[in-house]
């Protein structure tokens, strides 16, 4: 799975959402089921599904997918997923 | 202790896949737990016992709820969640119109945390010579007995409350162990919070502390979750939390499973017996016989709870029966054997024989088996028998039996624990009955003596749990929880009364329960179960005589009875007709009789005494 698809798939299986209709545009304005305990759910899903950690002062900030998008690669091997 | 659900299964569900949601088996990243979760709820799926859990914390616990939804349908239930807002106890309980009232739980959870109502107490312990903290303990316990009755004026389901963890800083740091520590004084708070579930009908301790401590202390908490949220719970530990909430919860409100039914070779010792020989087997205190060795030990520790041993092994019976008498390094004795099946026929036929032998059902017995094509035989093939995922390695073993729920008992009655006795004296009782020509002069040979009386605190414990846990010998499979019966037992109009039967071979200890209900005119019997391995020995008859005799006291007209037929009761469909009762009514399934006692009676049976009641 490319990173892209892994991505999709912890969005899809966090907020209950069709996978192929995000779009890095989504964000917890966009999208219902993105509410302030469920975002704790996907930070942490994201953790364990990157071997990311994120710091307590960014979670409340990446809010969107793109904020996401950008930031995991980061710390992962940025050259091989993105 | 046991809830008023319908007939509770005897063991769990480990993968249920009706309505098309498949759990898988073991660990599970967070985002499919996500995942399950919502196809859990969204499939119903009706195989599930439903559970609404409510929970009251101290802490937010919201966000493992999808956590709980998929390790509550592992131990097979549907479970909806509530979670009240963090601290506030007392007003939920109360209201009568609050969130935790309106949505009716099956099961309350009560987890309080003496850091979050006082942190001071607890961190600076020392201020005050640990004074504040025992003050502390003395409020919090007091609240959770207040909370307690406060949710029994309105419900009878069960309640867990948590127990008090360590926290992951102790104020003495790694010398937190002395009898002036923290340490000490959550371990007295804790004792006291036994006291009060003993206090209680229905209230079980979930042992919050236990689990925190096999975790690990140190990472329990992430400072992350805590500052953003008040989440006590690291990520990485929620699912073990739901597992062990889970696991607490169904377990309180199912039967456990009844027999361990053991394979032999690789199983209770390295090597296959019929090609090693006694001498080629791994057997021992040195690697690899001692993780087999260890295995047996902890099979030993079952029965010690009252769970029966059993054998179903394709070997020759010769042989295996000069390896348990014979092999030094043997912890389990053929002795300590209540069935056993050494043939080359299929498991699962021989997991139903011994089912029949014990007189328990098939589905409370539970398999170790280390080879994946017998198991996978026994799901195919009798797929009501729990069936243990079995490691590769035997040094897992232990650790796969410990984990596995099916044995989970909330508490250990003196019945259970003389359980594996009561079947010793069993097979002396057969052997003593093959010496009397008619049924009658056996009987009379056992010198049966009953003690009938009714349920006081002393014996509530094991009504409720021969209430919940009968299948056979059930005439109406009402599975009261042990606070309903209390309540019933509390009305004057109404008996709960017990029956406890001594013969020559030794106690048999309390094995029958009745409950007769005024209504009206009438003493209708709501419940009337018995042991099944008292079965054939005019007990019943003497329960019976009792309850007309008190129906007759109480001033009532007629006893009236009702069947209602389980997939394991059928064994006393008959039972009213043979005490003269007549059938006056049939509604849906259920079938009521009636005995009128101003022209019938019961009598006592003459094979049998009646002690003085206490």
């Amino acid at each position: 799975m490319s990173f892209d698809e892994r991505l999709r798939l912890v969005f899809a299986s966090v907020l209950g959402i069709d996978a192929s209709t995000l779009t890095d545009d989504d964000s917890s304005q966009t999208i219902a089921e993105w509410d302030s305990l469920t975002h704790l759910n996907l930070i942490f899903a994201l953790e364990a599904e990157f071997g990311v950690r994120f710091e307590a002062e960014e979670i409340p900030e990446l809010m969107s997918v793109r904020a996401m998008r950008q930031r995991i690669p980061r710390e992962i091997d940025g050259a091989q997923y993105v | 202790m046991a809830l008023s659900t319908s007939d509770a299964p005897a063991a769990p569900v480990l993968a249920p896949s009706a309505a098309g949601v498949t759990l898988p088996a073991g660990e599970l990243k967070p985002a499919e737990y996500m995942r399950l979760a919502r196809a859990l709820r969204e499939s119903r799926n009706p195989s599930l016992r439903a559970m609404r859990v409510a929970v009251l914390s101290s802490h937010t616990l919201g966000i493992v709820e999808p956590f709980v939804s998929v390790e509550g349908a592992r131990e097979g239930m549907a479970v909806e969640c509530y979670f009240g807002a963090f601290g506030q106890f007392e007003q939920e309980l109360a209201d009568p119109s609050s969130g935790v009232h309106r949505f009716d739980p099956t099961a309350l959870v009560i987890a309080l945390r003496p850091e979050d109502v006082d942190p001071d107490a607890v961190v600076r312990y020392h201020a005050t010579g640990g004074k504040r903290f025992e003050a502390l303990a003395d409020e919090l316990c007091t609240r959770l007995g207040g909370c307690v009755a406060l949710f029994r004026e309105r419900s009878s389901a069960p309640v867990f409350i948590a127990n008090f963890a360590e926290p992951s800083i102790l104020p003495l740091g790694i010398f937190d162990a002395g009898t002036t520590s923290l340490t000490a004084a959550l371990a007295r708070a804790n004792d006291r919070l036994r006291q009060i579930a003993a206090a209680h009908s229905g209230v079980v301790i979930w042992d919050y502390a236990g689990l925190v401590r096999s975790r690990g202390s140190a990472e329990w908490t992430d400072a992350r979750l805590w500052s953003l949220g008040r989440i006590a719970v690291a990520a990485t530990h929620q699912p073990a939390l739901a597992r062990h909430l889970a696991r607490t919860i169904a377990s309180a409100t199912r039967a456990a499973a009844k027999c361990l039914v053991l394979d032999l070779d690789n199983t209770l010792w390295g090597g296959v017996i019929g090609d090693d020989g006694m001498e080629g087997i791994a057997l021992g205190d040195d690697h690899p016989g001692s993780a087999f060795k260890a295995f047996q030990r902890r099979v030993l520790s079952l029965m010690d709870r009252g769970i029966l041993i059993a054998l179903a092994s394709k070997n020759d019976l010769d042989v295996v029966e000069r390896v348990f008498r014979e092999h030094p390094e043997m912890l389990i004795k053929w002795e300590h054997l209540a069935a056993v099946r050494i043939n080359w026929s299929p498991k699962s036929i021989n997991l139903r024989e011994i089912a029949d032998e014990l007189n328990i059902g098939s589905d409370a017995l539970v398999l170790f088996d280390d080879n994946p094509v017998e198991r996978a035989e026994v799901r195919a093939n009798a797929p009501e028998v729990g069936v243990i995922e079995v490691p590769a390695d035997p040094l897992g073993y232990e650790r796969a039996l410990a984990d596995a729920s099916y044995f989970d008992q909330t508490s250990l009655s003196s019945e259970d624990r003389a359980r594996s006795d009561s079947y010793q004296q069993e097979r002396r009782r057969r052997e003593f009955g093959q010496r009397f020509e008619s049924v009658d002069e056996f009987l009379r040979g056992l010198e049966m003596v009953v003690e009938i009386g009714t349920a006081s605190p002393s014996t509530m414990g094991r009504i409720a749990q021969l209430v919940a846990k009968t299948n056979q010998f059930n005439l109406t499979t009402r599975r009261h929880s042990e606070a309903q019966i209390a309540a019933m037992a509390r009305r004057s109009d109404g008996r709960v009364a017990y029956l406890r039967l001594t013969d020559r071979f030794g106690d048999q200890g309390l094995v029958a329960v009745a409950i007769l209900l005024r209504r009206g005119n009438d003493a209708a019997i709501d419940t009337l179960v018995m042991s099944c391995r008292v079965m054939n020995r005019r007990v019943e008859d003497a329960l019976m005589a009792y309850l007309v005799g008190e129906a007759r006291a109480m001033g009532c007209r007629s006893v009236v009875g009702d069947f209602l037929p389980t997939k394991k009761n059928g064994m006393v469909r008959e039972f009213y007709p043979r005490f003269g009762f007549t059938r006056v009514a049939e509604e849906e399934g259920v079938t009521r009789y009636a005995l009128d006692l101003r022209t019938a009676t019961v009598e006592w049976p003459a094979v049998i005494q009646r002690s003085g009641t206490p």
